[in-house]
């Protein structure tokens, strides 16, 4: 079926837990119904194909299926501020206004407030796309008095009982990370990057903010799913997917059926223990693709679907790989850059979405949305 | 004089410093691209009348620097453009030159990598270029000596390809990273913004 905004779909039943990865367009979006009409958002983005309405993926999604964003959603996360994951989150916090918005503890703090506010000075010329719809998600929140459930690993960032979501059980979404020496290297940062008086202005650079993303960990009575963000693996123990494994081992949460692979399923996102030890044998996988620079990649690449399929049990992408378009361009242009050695890559890149449903009891159904699509691996030479 | 311009340029291909030629509605900042060291090298005659004809235009009423309010609105959208006189600058008869823009992009370091920078770019100009959002890898070797200052994460620049035809007839391609000048930030509004980013950060309901 081709992704079509005005042909969603049947709206999912009372009782079906949903997870609807939409995206990559300019970022990425996941929105998740726990049950009983109750729903989560993870992250946001914009359709890069639409020139027109530029509202947030997951407000058009849940309007298009008939939520009320009111009062249906709950939650509101954002598992780290780069730009590709926050697109539109102003807005969406702003018509979700009785959710309660969740993010890594260090964006709340007061260094980062006045990091945000510092890089916004006099013009929005320095801040870019980049703090503009962080900064406006949280002045909502201000303004409103909205609740920040702030996340740091292991803690539960929302609990529903079984009462309330129409199934047995109930559901708790945890954050897996990111870990107290995350946070503080973070805010380390941060005071580093924060600007100086007669620095000429600049706009907001990301560093290292996918080790600080949040991993979250959602449970159901007979079933969870892992949601990966971007986290990557670090050498230190106390850092990355190894920390986040051991939160996770640690309170024994129940192995994922189903993982949203983390950081484009890239290999630095890989680690070994989190499918063997937060996930059950060959889980269903969803990723979303990405251009990478400066290797010149796009994830994820042939070898990391190698990986992943042997993994996982189904491998389902919410769209194509990007391609490195350049139709379209004066000949002339084309030659000028190749021979100045200028490599350019679009970052839109078509957009899907991949829709899993579940009845109680039932094995997962999916509806793929094209130009989503599921992975295969092909060896080809013989590799 | 030279140095009072609000950006400074880096073109890739090296070639004998030269006037463009500008007779239509053309922004501002375009005009501003000769780098302090090819105006040096100058004769003084040239020198004295490009001190001129700076010095006429910080007379009239139109500002030579334009600061923009957004990233989007660099350079100034066309409301803000004027229609240049014709300058000259004649090096023998058949040095005039002029140039036509093929495309243009404008960008922020992302990343600084050895060798090479990596760059958000919006296409702003040419076909199959313009509306367009797109990441790009440029060599460091693009930016110039006198750039290094303002040549940091998070740095505007924009990026134009053009190509320039002599008075003789030989065209040559030409790539220039051209990056812009920001104002400092003043202690007053870092003062400002600290109090605000505290005030916001003290007044969140957070659990």
């Amino acid at each position: 079926m081709a992704f079509d905004w005005n042909d969603l779909g049947r709206p999912v039943n009372h009782d079906e837990v949903e997870i609807t990865l939409i995206g990559p367009g300019f970022g990425e979006c996941l929105v998740l119904h726990v049950g009983g009409g109750r729903w989560i958002t993870v992250d946001s983005c914009v359709d890069s194909q639409d020139q027109v309405d530029r509202r947030p993926v997951a407000e058009r999604y849940l309007r298009g299926v008939g939520v009320d964003l009111e009062s249906q959603v709950d939650l509101v996360i954002a598992t780290h501020w780069h730009a590709d994951h926050v697109r539109g989150l102003g807005r969406l916090v702003d018509v979700c206004r009785n959710a309660t918005f969740s993010c890594a503890q260090s964006l709340v703090k007061e260094e980062f407030q006045v990091f945000v506010e510092e890089m916004s000075t006099a013009s929005a010329a320095t801040d870019g796309a980049k703090l503009r719809d962080f900064r406006e998600a949280i002045r909502h929140l201000y303004s409103r008095q909205q609740v920040i459930r702030f996340a740091t690993a292991g803690k539960t960032l929302k609990s529903w009982g079984a009462g309330t979501i129409g199934h047995a059980g109930g559901c708790q979404v945890r954050a897996l990370s990111p870990s107290d020496k995350e946070y503080q290297l973070f805010l380390l940062e941060i005071a580093q990057a924060a600007p100086k008086v007669r620095n000429s202005k600049r706009s907001a650079t990301a560093r290292t903010p996918n080790l600080a993303s949040v991993v979250l960990h959602v449970q159901f009575e007979t079933f969870a799913l892992l949601l990966g963000a971007d986290m990557e693996t670090h050498h230190d123990p106390l850092r990355g997917w190894t920390a986040a494994i051991l939160e996770g081992t640690g309170l024994q949460v129940r192995p994922a059926s189903l993982i949203k692979v983390p950081h484009h399923g890239s290999a630095t996102g890989h680690h070994d223990q989190m499918w063997s030890q937060l996930l059950e044998p060959r889980p269903i996988g969803l990723v979303t693709p990405f251009n990478s620079l400066p290797d010149g990649k796009k994830l994820p690449t042939a070898a990391d679907i190698s990986r992943l399929t042997s993994h996982t049990s189904r491998l389902i992408s919410s769209s194509q790989r990007p391609t490195t378009s350049t139709r379209g361009r004066d000949p002339a242009v084309e030659r000028s850059l190749r021979e100045s050695q200028i490599q350019i890559r679009d970052l839109a890149t078509p957009f899907g979405m991949v829709r899993c449903r579940k009845q109680p009891g039932a094995a997962w159904n999916f509806e793929v949305f094209q130009p989503a699509a599921e992975l295969t691996w092909h060896p080809v030479n013989g590799s | 004089m030279i140095a009072a311009r609000g950006e400074s340029t880096a073109t890739a291909l090296v070639g004998r410093p030269s006037f463009r030629s500008q007779t239509t509605a053309t922004p501002l900042d375009q005009l501003n691209f000769l780098s302090p060291g090819s105006y040096a090298k100058l004769p003084a005659s040239y020198q004295s009348g490009i001190d001129s004809w700076i010095s006429a235009k910080q007379s009239s009423d139109l500002p030579i620097q334009y600061e923009p309010d957004s990233f989007e609105d660099w350079p100034p959208a066309p409301s803000q453009t004027k229609t240049t006189q014709l300058v000259t600058v004649v090096e023998g008869d058949n040095n005039r030159e002029t140039s036509h823009l093929l495309a243009e992009w404008h960008g922020q370091v992302t990343e600084i990598l050895g060798d090479v920078f990596k760059a958000e770019l919006r296409g702003t100009h040419g076909v199959g270029v313009v509306g367009k959002q797109e990441e790009a890898l440029i060599p460091i070797d693009d930016v110039q000596p006198d750039d290094i200052d303002l040549f940091v994460d998070g740095a505007f620049f924009r990026l134009c390809i053009s190509y320039e035809v002599s008075a003789t007839g030989v065209r040559r391609r030409c790539t220039t990273v051209v990056f812009r000048r920001l104002p400092a930030y003043r202690r007053e509004e870092l003062e400002d913004a600290r109090r605000v980013g505290q005030e916001i950060a003290r007044g969140l309901r957070l659990e």
